[in-house]
């Protein structure tokens, strides 16, 4: 059976499991990988020899052998190592990661920083992010097209902006500030369902999008 | 890297975005970037754009890229109603074949009641597998020629009504929790599908042939090693990956 053993990033325990399911009715305990963040996405090199960890609140992508369930590297993804960041500059949040097959890079996306690491997996600068790509706002994942020139970036979120229309809460429950005439006519509940329709909560205006880009060259 | 002729810092006045601390970010300051919003053409919002896209995968053939979104897309009718039928997720599905790589085209939007960020393509291309969050459940879309239509739905056994609030479907761990399907991965030979039940600290193992799930593994300690009820391990589980055929192949050479 192919792909016998799952990797499975346990998001508040800060590890990653490792389970053989090659049974048809039981899986079993191979192995438990302690990370530093919490992992979020995972990807695999392309022989299986390597699963890259992003760890969104360690603004690290943790890399580890599967062949010892060790890790072998932790890359920060805030920037390139020359720019010396400070400890505390925190918050790039790598939630995705993804390697590109054609030029054999690894592409940490910062949901927090709203970039995208490029990190070499050999070479003079292996396991470390060399730039950033800039992207839209909340970014959280990156494919690539089948020959590896063309890069797909989604986001998440947009800056919405006022919404005036929008009233907080459920206003056909608050009752008192309501005296008999007004200020709402109808009640209101009938000025609740008026600024519901407006939809201008703000998780409702939030607006993700797709990019479609070139493969910056290396 | 040319990161300086990608970003072309001289001519980025038209590409600024604002964001809400008043800084700006540059979408599409890339070579060749073109940004599209995420408008499923929703007949009574046009102007709609879903937030939260959480997962972009292109098939393995190359030729269409998926995009799920996860997040709070609901949607008030003209009389401050929930419109229910508007009020879902969204799967993108643009066409990136040949001319299309550089500039994707939509072809489709699939509509889901619920999603999460598990998103995976069978290794034929002519199936895409999506996690349905609350649903407690995993959805297949398969290509009957003309488009992606639902062709099974999973279900993984905790919440027999799927997402609706009441104590018959609040059997995840903890008090009131219903379950949450996350991440999934698919095997190379498109067989076997795992998939992280986020609030169970489980994974489901399914036969994709079957359509059924084969069987569910507990992933905290207490479970896979006998430790004290409670040891730390395991538990929310989110993205899944599953090992490549060469690593098994490496593993019974040494046998």
């Amino acid at each position: 059976m192919n792909g016998a053993i799952a990797y499975v990033g346990s998001d508040r325990d800060r590890e990653v499991v490792v389970v053989n399911v090659a049974s048809q009715t039981a899986g079993s305990l191979v192995a438990r990988i302690q990370t530093g963040g919490n992992p979020n996405g995972m990807t695999l090199s392309a022989d299986g020899s390597m699963l890259y960890v992003a760890q969104d609140n360690k603004d690290q992508v943790a890399v580890i052998d599967t062949a010892t369930n060790k890790i072998t590297h932790k890359i920060d993804t805030r920037g390139p190592a020359y720019l010396d960041f400070p400890a505390n500059t925190t918050g790039a949040a790598p939630t995705a990661v993804a390697i590109n097959r054609a030029n054999k890079l690894l592409y940490a996306v910062n949901a927090g920083s709203n970039s995208i690491a490029v990190i070499p997996l050999s070479g003079r600068h292996a396991f470390l992010t060399i730039g950033l790509l800039p992207t839209a706002y909340d970014p959280t994942d990156v494919a690539f097209s089948a020959d590896g020139s063309w890069m797909y970036i989604i986001n998440g979120k947009s800056n919405t902006g006022p919404n005036p229309g929008y009233g907080f809460g459920n206003f056909a429950l608050i009752q008192y500030i309501t005296p008999p005439g007004g200020p709402f006519p109808g009640g209101n509940a009938a000025e609740s369902a008026r600024l519901l329709t407006n939809n201008q909560y703000q998780f409702q205006l939030e607006q993700a999008s797709l990019v479609s880009a070139q493969v910056p060259p290396t | 890297m040319n990161l300086c002729t990608s970003a072309r810092l001289d001519d980025d006045d038209d590409k600024k975005s604002p964001t809400p601390p008043g800084l700006y970010i540059t979408p599409t300051a890339l070579a060749n970037a073109v940004q599209q919003p995420l408008n499923p053409g929703l007949t009574n919002y046009p102007n709609f754009v879903a937030g939260q896209a959480v997962k972009a995968v292109v098939s393995p053939d190359g030729n269409t890229l998926a995009i799920l979104t996860a997040g709070m897309n609901s949607l008030y009718d003209s009389n401050g109603v929930v419109d229910k039928a508007a009020s879902t997720q969204f799967l993108f599905l643009y066409d990136v074949a040949g001319a299309h790589k550089s500039r994707p085209v939509l072809e489709q939007v699939i509509q889901r009641l619920n999603a999460h960020v598990g998103l995976v393509w069978a290794p034929n291309s002519q199936t895409l597998y999506a996690s349905g969050g609350c649903d407690d459940a995993v959805y297949a879309y398969s290509n009957n020629g003309t488009s992606f239509v639902l062709s099974a739905k999973i279900s993984l056994g905790h919440a027999p009504d799927g997402c609706v609030s009441n104590p018959a479907n609040q059997t995840g761990l903890g008090l009131g929790v219903e379950p949450n399907v996350a991440g999934l991965a698919i095997s190379a030979d498109g067989k076997t599908i795992v998939a992280a039940n986020n609030y169970n600290d489980s994974i489901s193992v399914i036969d994709t042939a079957l359509g059924k799930v084969r069987y569910e593994y507990d992933l905290r300690p207490y479970a896979t090693s006998g430790a004290q009820n409670g040891t730390k391990g395991g538990t929310f589980p989110y993205a899944v990956v599953f090992e490549r055929r060469h690593r098994l192949c490496r593993l019974r050479s040494r046998s």
